[in-house]
């Protein structure tokens, strides 16, 4: 039995069975690491105790104790989240080296669910972009297209699950981040409900929309992860308590209600994605569900009020690398006022650099007004929206991303049309509502011949994965899961579809 | 002060008080601080600003400053909110401060004070707020090519309290000054020591020509941490900006360092210089609410302020202004002074037991910051004397081995045979016959005018009684018999 090729649920059965061993699942996991990574480049950093904490692992399953729902599973930490022993770098050049003293808390609950800390996953660096080349530690390859980002800012998770170095990841959703990679990797991928995840300890980018959540090929490994991270931590006062969010009623007792969202198929929607989504919506129609449009007018600002948000919050949040305390000091400052410029401008990447200044500029005294309270404004709306979306349907529907994955280097160039790729996606988490990224399909070319990749034969097949999004209630993950099992049953070919082993000679970057 | 100057002009004062909050730890996080401990060793996480860490609000810094509110009658937000401000600087871990800003927890109230002739004043806050205070850069000497930073301060609650600028003269900023720390320490939040900072004081100060309402520009002046140097600072600055008016120019709007030996101050920054703080509401906290029950049950905790001691230690207990004054200056000994009080629970002793405290007391407590005698103890030595049971001369002396950390003052004036009166028995008068007879020259010197002779007579039956009769009795007894 080759554990690379057995989902999260299998291996916790497998291992509190005593089938296989958590020795032998890490060992298993970490030949193919070891072999695929230095092409794939997911992983920043391999947990070097990785085999010593799966070896307790088979003692205590040994002494007869049930070390938690994940028993015995690898799980890929992205690296802006913070592990003792291992260092956080978030792909940027200013944390170089740093190692936290503090676990975070979904570390200490993925450690007490018995999973195995795999490594640190690449990113764009601060979780900044949706293609992984903003990473200080070079980009992240698509398992499905050497050719092709693995979309971002969790890249390196995406890539680590898709390429199954890894049965489990866990990602960050600030604007997409973990949905956005999920559906070009052909993964579940959930931005759990805002306060849901704790997130002491991951590094944030912007505190009012970032949320923590999985990466998985099924979506019972997702469900799985999930709820071995949900919980209320003192640690984070903007975490819900259960006693904050309503119960979600049993969604498989009547028809499941979908919403289609109009604005998500409007101008800037690619046609083959459309062509994918519209298959589905047939399929779930087929299956019983209702389906009916909603609107969500604000949405259209979706992008441009998290952008002012997000950017502003960065601003913010980004002040502490200042080379005083932690984070890499530049040489030879003769000053204060060079001490803070150099290392921030040595230690930070262009994108990063872009959204402190976007940031910084919409907080100004006199354009506050203007930028952030008028953001904010339009983020309440935008609330108000999908709450009443939500009194007439029980989950919204639309595309993930307006694209199929495009090509390295294809608009790094281009950051408009990069943060375009969020348009979709921004909206639950300015909204704080849970969504999932859910493989609904492929794109049957790869990218375009403008964007100078061909489906020449010399590679592998121009076939790239195509995502669907699931918007719930806030507290109603159940509710997404539930539809999950629904279209699994529908199009069992997608979840067992894998992305090639690739072998390093293949690759010619 | 140059009285010339406050002819022309009537100088506009409004105070900037940061009181750190003694609370068992800190703001945002659960560790502890103390003043003057190895640097960089009250910190976590969290004080450091480690990437990752989230603050959490402290209960107790928020029932402390709800308190402050109550106790100055403020109005309290139901539900306020924490914002950035942000700057860059070593001693500030994450390169803004977590403060409030346009949603303050408490606006309005009032510090009601008295000046040092009597006279009453009030003054009008316009907010409290709540923040975090940073760590302390330490520069090494002259030459050095690097600072230090300690961050054992950083993130120590503190609260803002702002007035308005209502006060028109140094003497009136210091009794504010003195009256709001007195509120502060009567409450318990703060121990309001200046001079390591637990309660630090910025003036903004501008000067108007008299008898015109426009307010003039003002300066801001930091770094008085003292009383003095508030009122140095002060004086100082309504006299140069008057020199700045005289002369037809324009006062500058800055911010001041007051530099208290050169006695001046020095331009910290100009108006054009000011940074922009960038303040926006705190995404890691969710709004602050304080439950109206909340705010109730923390009524009840106020204690009585100051002025409202020493208004009723007057007119309850009758006692002078002036004691009144020092009693309200030590709160401590003023609850214990009231405890006696209670304790013997007899009308009119209470001004003899102030009087007692205040001559007898108040010399060791303001030695040792002690009071070693329990409240009940000196209740009953009060009894015994007001008794007549034992006389003041001899109540001293058994007060004396109070001091010293004997109690039950009856036990120990029995065993030392100082209880009892003589005065009320036949006793007394043969011994003063006894003494008369056996006196002769003595007697013929007091008849022939030498009245000073009555003491060596009432020394010898005090001698004899060892003390327990009533000196005054005596000498009235002994005036008959020698008449």
């Amino acid at each position: 039995m080759d554990p690379c090729k057995l989902t999260a649920v299998e291996i916790a059965r497998a291992v509190r069975a005593r089938e296989l061993t958590a020795v032998a699942v890490w060992e298993a996991f970490e030949a193919r690491i070891r072999r695929y990574n230095p092409v794939l480049n997911a992983f920043l950093h391999i947990n070097t105790q990785a085999a010593s904490e799966a070896a307790e692992i088979d003692r205590r399953v040994a002494a007869g104790e049930d070390p938690g729902p994940l028993c015995g599973v690898p799980v890929a930490v992205k690296d802006n989240i913070v592990t003792t022993g291992m260092p956080t770098t978030c792909a940027s050049r200013i944390l170089e080296g740093w190692v936290s003293p503090y676990d975070a808390t979904v570390v200490k609950k993925l450690k007490a669910a018995g999973a195995v800390i795999a490594g640190k996953t690449n990113l764009d660096e601060f979780a900044m972009g949706g293609s992984n080349e903003n990473s200080a530690f070079g980009v992240v390859r698509n398992p499905w297209d050497l050719r092709v980002v693995p979309g971002g800012s969790s890249g390196g998770s995406a890539a680590a699950v898709a390429a199954r170095l890894v049965p489990l990841a866990l990602g960050s959703d600030t604007g997409g981040s973990v949905r956005q990679p999920a559906s070009f990797c052909n993964l579940y991928g959930l931005k759990p409900t805002y306060g849901r995840v704790s997130r002491s300890g991951l590094v944030a980018f912007a505190s009012s929309l970032d949320q923590i959540g999985p990466l998985a090929r099924t979506a019972a490994d997702a469900q799985l992860l999930y709820e071995a991270l949900a919980g209320h931590d003192p640690l984070d006062s903007t975490s819900l308590t259960d006693a904050d969010l309503a119960v979600a009623p049993d969604p498989v007792v009547r028809p499941l209600r979908i919403g289609v969202v109009r604005e998500f198929f409007a101008e800037g929607l690619d046609p083959q994605v459309r062509a994918v989504m519209e298959r589905a919506l047939e399929s779930l129609k087929a299956a019983g569900a209702e389906i009916t449009e909603v609107s969500l007018p604000s949405a259209r600002f979706g992008i441009a009020v998290y952008y002012l948000l997000a950017t502003s919050e960065a601003s913010s949040n980004l002040s502490r690398y200042d080379g005083v305390r932690y984070s890499t000091r530049a040489p030879d400052a003769q000053n204060l006022e060079e001490l803070y410029s150099r290392t921030r401008g040595q230690g930070f990447g262009p994108e990063v650099k872009r959204r402190i200044l976007l940031g910084t500029y919409a907080l100004s005294a006199g354009y506050y007004d203007a930028y952030y309270r008028k953001a904010q404004q339009v983020r309440t709306l935008i609330r108000r929206e999908v709450a009443a979306a939500f009194e007439t349907c029980d989950l919204l529907f639309g595309p993930t991303v307006p694209t199929p994955p495009f090509a390295i280097g294809a608009l790094v160039d281009d950051p408009l049309s990069m943060y375009l790729s969020d348009m979709y996606a921004v909206v639950a988490n300015l909204a704080g509502v849970p969504a999932l990224s859910v493989p609904a399909g492929f794109a049957d070319v790869g990218p375009s011949a403008a964007d100078g990749v061909t489906a020449d034969g010399a590679g592998p097949p121009p076939r790239l994965p195509v995502g669907m999004q699931l918007l719930a209630k806030p507290g109603h993950e159940n509710t997404l899961f539930a539809l999950s099992r629904l279209w699994e049953g529908l199009c069992p070919d997608l979840t067992t579809s894998q992305a090639t082993d690739y072998e390093t000679s293949e690759v010619t970057p | 002060m140059n009285p010339a100057v406050l002819d022309r002009y009537e100088p506009v004062i409004g105070l900037e008080v940061h009181a750190q909050l003694s609370t068992a730890t800190k703001m945002f996080t659960a560790v502890p601080y103390r003043f003057g401990v190895e640097p960089n060793t009250l910190i976590d996480p969290v004080v450091l600003g480690l990437p990752g860490t989230l603050p959490v609000v402290n209960r107790e810094a928020v029932a402390f400053a709800v308190k402050l509110a109550l106790a100055v009658g403020g109005r309290i937000r139901n539900v306020s909110r924490f914002a950035r401000k942000h700057y860059f600087y070593p001693d500030l871990p994450k390169g803004y401060q977590i403060s409030q800003y346009d949603e303050p927890y408490c606006e309005g109230g009032v510090i009601e004070f008295e000046l040092p002739d009597g006279t009453r004043r009030n003054v009008e806050l316009t907010r409290i707020h709540m923040e975090e205070d940073s760590g302390k850069n330490m520069h090494a000497d002259d030459g050095a090519n690097f600072s230090l930073v300690d961050f054992n301060r950083a993130g120590v609650p503190l609260v803002e309290i702002v007035s308005e600028p209502v006060m028109h003269s140094a003497a009136e900023a210091v009794g504010y000054l003195k009256a709001l720390r007195q509120i502060l320490r009567t409450l318990g939040i703060c121990d309001g020591n200046l001079e390591e900072g637990s309660m630090r004081c910025d003036a903004n100060v501008s000067i108007r020509l008299r008898c015109t309402q426009k307010l003039g520009t003002r300066t801001e002046m930091k770094n008085l941490n003292s009383f003095k140097a508030v009122s140095d600072a002060i004086e100082y600055e309504i006299e140069r900006q008057a020199a700045v008016l005289d002369e037809g120019r324009g006062v500058r709007q800055a911010t001041l360092l007051w530099d208290p030996a050169q006695g001046q101050t020095k331009v910290l920054r100009t108006k054009e210089e000011a940074e922009d703080y960038r303040y926006f509401p705190e995404p890691d906290l969710p709004p602050l609410a304080i439950p109206a029950e909340w705010i109730e049950s923390l009524r009840g905790q106020v204690p009585e302020l100051p002025l409202a001691l020493k208004d009723r230690l007057i007119s309850q207990h009758q006692l002078t202004p002036y004691d009144a004054e020092i009693f309200m200056n030590n709160l401590e000994v003023a609850h214990y002074f009231e405890s006696c009080v209670n304790l013997a629970n007899q009308p009119g002793l209470a001004k003899k037991v102030a009087n007692w405290i205040l001559t007898e007391l108040m010399g060791t407590f303001r030695d040792t910051g002690r009071i070693p005698v329990r409240a009940c103890d000196l209740a009953a030595l009060m009894l015994l004397v007001e008794g007549g049971e034992l006389t003041g001369r001899n109540a001293k002396d058994v007060f004396a081995r109070m001091l010293a950390g004997e109690q039950n003052p009856r036990e120990l004036a029995a065993n030392l045979g100082l209880l009892g009166s003589v005065a009320a028995d036949g006793e007394l008068e043969m011994l003063c016959r006894k003494l008369i007879d056996d006196n002769a020259a003595q007697v013929d010197k007091y008849r022939k005018g030498k009245t000073n002779v009555m003491g060596f007579f009432v020394g010898e039956v005090m001698k004899a009684t060892r003390g327990k009769a009533d000196a005054a009795a005596v000498t009235e007894l002994l005036k008959t018999l020698l008449s």
